[in-house]
């Protein structure tokens, strides 16, 4: 019985683990391939601040900030603010699949940047806040 | 004659299934896949296009195509920047893929009984971008129009499997239907 627990628990932290560091070689290599569109070191800070500015409101979808949908705490589940549906979790520590999709990752930047700020996000500020939400 | 039990087994199932609509991942795919393996007697016969779920049901339930006439997908899919307030650009290659899909499976061209009684609500003239709108979609909601506010458990129309309770297996029928309660 102790045993079988045991291996259990070692079998899942295994898995945890290969998962995070699967996670974070995609991560870094999001990063990197900002790095090659021009973008410098990766502030984490810069991100977070990103991340909770609003841009005024829009008289149709509401307030124009990343936290609208997403929260502040990105460890938490948000909301969809439109039409309610659940979020997952941003916070590449609690939910190890964000990110590791590049073509997701780019499709939401694009549309989520348009959105908020009026233009598209550069390489540095998508980095920036890819190294926050990567580092919570 | 068991109501209590027939009562506690269709609350519990809500439960259940708004639960797994709400819980689903995204862009995810076991959700969606979980859900497609789900059919009923009652579904549907389409097969939903799992494209179609993952990148129309980002952000809210993946509406049935059949419930709007061929023009309809074409007008909605022509302005996806502008989507309801909302953004919702997708690659060219993906959309297309979509359109045909939908234009595949549109009203005209449905089986299901309820999409063609849809279809047929709608006037020649008119190109609705919201299921929302149909006429046939108005006069089946009159009466629980009430229970859609932003205050309640349904705030938007949008969210049919709240009370739809087998929407995700495709099927509307008028006896799966259970509007949530609002929290005293
Ligand atoms: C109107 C609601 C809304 C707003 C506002 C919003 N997002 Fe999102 N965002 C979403 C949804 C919905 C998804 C898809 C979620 C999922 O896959 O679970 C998403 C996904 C993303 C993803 C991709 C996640 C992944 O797993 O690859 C990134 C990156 C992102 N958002 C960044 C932002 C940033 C940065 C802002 C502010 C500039 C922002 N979002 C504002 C709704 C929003
Ligand atoms: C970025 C988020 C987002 C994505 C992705 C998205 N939608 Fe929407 N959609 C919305 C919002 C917000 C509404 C308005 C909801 C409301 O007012 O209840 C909406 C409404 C709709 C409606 C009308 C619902 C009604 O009231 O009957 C249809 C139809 C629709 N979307 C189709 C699509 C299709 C097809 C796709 C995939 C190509 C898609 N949507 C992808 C955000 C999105
Ligand atoms: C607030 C709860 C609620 C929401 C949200 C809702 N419906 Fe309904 N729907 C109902 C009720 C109640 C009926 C009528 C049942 C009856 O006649 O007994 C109905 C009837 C229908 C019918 C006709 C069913 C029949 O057998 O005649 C269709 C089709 C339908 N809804 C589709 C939708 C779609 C698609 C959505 C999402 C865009 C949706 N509904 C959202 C409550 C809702």
């Amino acid at each position: 019985m102790m045993k079988q627990s045991m291996m259990a628990m070692i079998f899942t932290l295994m898995t945890m683990i290969t998962a995070m560091t699967a996670t974070a070689a995609t991560l870094e290599e999001q990063l990197a391939s900002y790095r090659t569109q021009g973008a410098g070191t990766f502030d984490p800070k810069a991100g977070q601040t990103l991340w909770t500015t609003s841009h005024g409101t829009d008289p149709e979808v509401g307030e124009k900030v990343c936290t609208a949908c997403h929260l502040n705490d990105p460890r938490k589940p948000g909301k969809h603010r439109k039409t309610g549906k659940i979020i997952e979790p941003m916070a590449v520590s609690v939910n190890p699949q964000r990110f590791t999709d590049p073509e997701k990752v780019e499709k939401w930047f694009l549309r989520n940047c348009r959105q908020v700020m009026g233009r598209e996000c550069t390489p540095q500020e998508k980095g920036d806040v890819l190294s926050y939400l990567g580092g919570l | 004659m068991q109501g209590k039990k027939r009562w506690a087994m269709v609350a519990l199932s809500t439960i259940l299934l708004t639960a797994s609509w709400a819980i689903a991942d995204d862009d995810g795919h076991k959700g969606e896949e979980h859900d497609n393996n789900k059919t009923t007697e009652n579904a549907a016969p389409a097969t939903v296009d799992p494209i179609y779920v993952k990148e129309c049901g980002a952000c809210h339930f993946p509406f049935p195509v059949g419930m709007l006439p061929d023009r309809s997908w074409r007008a909605i899919m022509a302005d996806l920047p502008h989507h309801f307030g909302e953004d919702a650009t997708l690659p060219e290659k993906v959309a297309a893929k979509i359109l045909d899909y939908a234009v595949a499976n549109a009203g005209e061209r449905s089986k299901n009984r309820l999409d063609r009684y849809v279809a047929s609500s709608i006037k020649a003239d008119q190109v609705p971008l919201r299921i929302s709108e149909v006429p046939f979609f108005v006069k089946e909601h009159t009466e629980v129009a009430k229970h859609v506010n932003a205050k309640g458990p349904v705030s938007h129309w949008s969210s049919c499997p709240l009370c739809h309770t087998k929407a995700d297996s495709g099927s509307f029928d008028e006896d799966e239907v259970k509007i949530p309660q609002a929290n005293k």
